[in-house]
């Protein structure tokens, strides 16, 4: 588009008429209605902003999840015989089998009676 | 103090969370803008109004994207206003060929005849036919003669090469003359 053409148009009187009652226009639309006010934006603003804070963040969630984790770890289970305890009643079992064992079979005890007690 | 500053340095210290230059910048701005959502949105102010405040909680939450370098502050806050409006075009233009299916009729026509023409059936008749310019001659036709951006601006905000804008404002300024001819 050559410059001088929407040049000379603009400056043509006709058209230079119309604009400027275009602009006049303009002038009184923008002067018809107030925009909204500054407070209810920034209350919208301050909504959105603090729907989002409350939001749970992704890491948070990471940091949860190893606490719980670490906590699980250290956490004593009772239902887990200790190894010393399963000694000695291994050892019990074998001093039963070899003292009562010995005197109980010499009397007709089926042996493995026994080693059930 | 605010008051004395520029556009461009508000908007760092609105970066900084500064609410106070924000207020600033809507106090200039905002009533401009509406307006020109307003021309761009079929004249309905309730919606000109939406998209005001939807465009400067879009502005706060991009408050540091905004780059002085690039761009001034009128001319990014525009293309943010246009871009919005672009959207609203598409969601429009769904609903009326929907409308116009159901219908089946357009009626995108404007009356030919028309008499005793006072001022306000001439302006009315001025905006029908700004209106109804195809949509990209329109929109360069409004930033261009209503908001009075240059057409170095206009070419940033609407993406588009300078000669392009000045040939669309052409063609626009050719047929609004010519939908204007029975109304002289």
């Amino acid at each position: 588009m050559n410059d001088n053409k929407l040049n000379e148009l603009e400056k043509s009187a006709d058209i230079h008429n119309l604009l400027e009652e275009v602009r006049t226009m303009r002038d009184e639309e923008n002067g018809q209605a107030a925009p909204p006010p500054f407070d209810s934006l920034l209350e919208r603003i301050e909504r959105k902003e603090g729907k989002r804070g409350a939001s749970v963040s992704p890491w948070w969630l990471v940091a949860a999840c190893l606490t719980g984790l670490c906590v699980g770890i250290a956490m004593p289970r009772p239902w887990e015989a200790k190894p010393h305890q399963l000694l000695s009643t291994q050892l019990r079992i074998d001093t039963i089998d070899t003292s009562l064992g010995e005197s109980l079979t010499q009397e007709g005890f089926p042996l493995h009676l026994v080693v059930a007690m | 103090m605010k008051a004395s500053n520029t556009d461009e340095r508000l908007m760092q210290l609105v970066g900084r969370g500064d609410h106070e230059a924000f207020r600033e910048l809507y106090g200039r701005h905002a009533r401009r803008l509406q307006g020109f959502f307003l021309r761009m949105l079929e004249h309905d102010s309730d919606k000109a109004a939406d998209f005001t405040q939807e465009l400067f909680m879009k502005v706060y939450e991009q408050r540091r994207r905004f780059d002085a370098r690039q761009s001034d502050f009128t001319t990014w806050l525009y293309a943010m206003a246009y871009n919005l409006c672009k959207n609203e075009y598409r969601h429009l233009e769904i609903v009326r060929t929907h409308r116009d299916e159901l219908i089946g009729r357009n009626e995108n026509s404007i009356p030919e005849k028309e008499c005793n023409y006072d001022k306000e059936q001439r302006r009315n008749r001025l905006r029908k036919s700004i209106a109804s310019l195809p949509t990209e001659q329109r929109d360069a036709f409004i930033l261009r003669y209503q908001e009075e951006l240059s057409v170095k601006e206009i070419a940033h905000i609407l993406d588009v090469p300078e000669g392009t804008v000045k040939s669309r404002l052409h063609y626009a300024l050719l047929k609004v003359q010519k939908e204007m001819k029975p109304f002289k």
